[in-house]
């Protein structure tokens, strides 16, 4: 426990004690009210649906209701939410980089969306899913509203799978975003920074896939760059992880300690230029948000 | 939802508003907001409570949803950040209890720097240090990994030690 914690929790708990709360009652009695305000409001668009339009209305009633209910959405299991998989279309020719994003016609990709060739394995609809799930529950929305497009796709020392890329609300900017196995066996998102079109290098941290005692940090260079090191603490050597030369492989993969504060990673150019030497903190947050 | 249930919701926020609306203020930091985001976690709630298979797990399912509604980018578009002068004010009007002017000095110190972190830090460090959740605990509650967790965690420390004030009373402390 440090000075700063030991502080915090003072703060919080002197701040949390100077509030005088709303009275039970009427809090309850509000809160009551709007639902069943909502509830008569959306009987009576579903009885005038009825009387205009006929075989619609079950579409358009369960719509709402589903709406009303998003946060429950988080209870359930991840690879149960979000829309069904989209088939893809029976003559559609095969590809050698089959399209990593989930299709949804609607919606248009960011400006700061990445366009680096996915590397590692085509990820399965399954974590493909899961990984918008758990964003567009982050964000407050619906899995339709939200876009995907995986850069790597790996899978953890037990074969479980892990998914990396970008994704995106529609009309907002895109982030880094992972998936993969929590302590547990369940699915745990990571959601990164606001990606910037030039970026160099992508970080996400892992913590079920890693061996005990430490975070998996995943490293993935933009391709083209030749070589991406990692510093464990100031001062300490870059020892290379991983290269962007490939365009199949070439994530680097780190055992990063948990208490890590000033580790660093660096990227240059094959003629030894620095592309990039930034701390592992800001590439996982960003420069003002995080998480 | 029958009689029976909505008597058990209203017992529900009979017995906890103290505890949420406490939460929903450090969330938020200023208390027209708390107010507000504490009725939105009651609505969503209360739409919920006939779905909440176990009693038990309300106060997880109101934590979440009360996070989520803070954190979620609709909201955060509509929320101004509180000026420091402002947070002076809200926190004089309270006045509250210290057992010492360097105590309080600390503790303004602390208050008026977390106003400053975007929401997901500040939840983070809510649920962490007031909460007093676990890493895990915590990265359910916010829908993310515990790896999102320790980083935003981590960010938000940072900030708060490259607060030279704070930093200043930090050294002063014993």
């Amino acid at each position: 426990m440090t000075g700063l914690e030991d502080a915090i929790r003072a703060s919080l708990a002197a701040h949390a004690q100077n509030v005088t709360p709303p009275a039970a009652e009427r809090s309850a009695a509000r809160a009551v009210a709007v639902v069943r305000r909502r509830r008569a409001t959306l009987a009576l668009s579903v009885v005038i649906l009825v009387t205009v339009g006929g075989g619609t209305v079950p579409f358009l009633a369960a719509s709402r209701t589903s709406g009303n209910s998003d946060r429950l959405t988080l209870a359930t299991a991840p690879g149960q939410l979000g829309p069904s998989p989209s088939p893809a279309p029976p003559e559609a020719p095969p590809t050698a980089t089959p399209p990593s994003v989930i299709p949804r016609a609607s919606l248009t990709p960011p400006k700061n969306l990445l366009t680096w060739q996915r590397r590692g394995q085509q990820p399965t609809e399954q974590a493909a899913q899961a990984a918008t799930a758990a964003y567009a529950a982050a964000a407050g929305t619906t899995a339709d509203r939200v876009g995907l497009e995986v850069l790597y796709d790996g899978r953890d020392a037990q074969g479980r799978e892990i998914v990396f890329g970008q994704a995106w609300v529609q009309g907002q900017p895109a982030h880094t975003v992972g998936w993969s196995p929590g302590p547990t066996g369940e699915g745990e998102p990571f959601i990164g920074p606001v990606l910037k079109p030039d970026t160099v290098v992508l970080a996400f941290l892992a913590s079920g896939a890693a061996p005990k005692g430490r975070d998996l940090l995943i490293l993935l260079p933009r391709p083209g760059t030749a070589v991406t090191s990692y510093s464990p603490a100031a001062g300490a050597p870059f020892v290379t992880v991983a290269s962007g030369r490939s365009s199949v492989e070439d994530a680097g993969v780190v055992a990063r300690d948990p208490r890590a504060d000033a580790d660093a990673v660096r990227v240059t150019a094959a003629d030894g230029t620095v592309l990039s030497e930034r701390p592992v903190q800001a590439l996982l947050c960003g420069e003002t948000e995080c998480g | 939802m029958n009689e029976q249930r909505e008597r058990e919701y209203r017992e529900y926020v009979h017995a906890r508003s103290d505890a949420l609306m406490r939460t929903a203020y450090l969330l938020t930091g200023n208390r027209a907001d708390a107010e507000d985001l504490m009725q939105t976690t009651l609505v969503k709630t209360y739409q919920a409570w006939s779905r909440i298979e176990h009693r038990g797990a309300v106060d997880s399912y109101v934590r979440r949803t009360m996070v989520n509604a803070q954190t979620s980018w609709w909201r955060r578009r509509r929320l101004h950040f509180t000026p420091l002068d402002d947070v002076g004010n809200e926190h004089s009007r309270y006045d509250a209890p210290r057992d010492d002017a360097e105590d309080q000095a600390m503790s303004d110190t602390v208050w008026a720097t977390l106003a400053t972190l975007p929401p997901r830090q500040r939840a983070a460090v809510v649920l962490r240090y007031y909460e007093d959740l676990s890493e895990a605990e915590t990265a359910r509650v916010m829908g993310v990994s515990v790896g999102t967790v320790k980083s935003t965690t981590a960010r938000a420390l940072s900030r708060l030690r490259d607060s030279a004030t704070l930093r200043d009373l930090t050294e002063l402390a014993p």
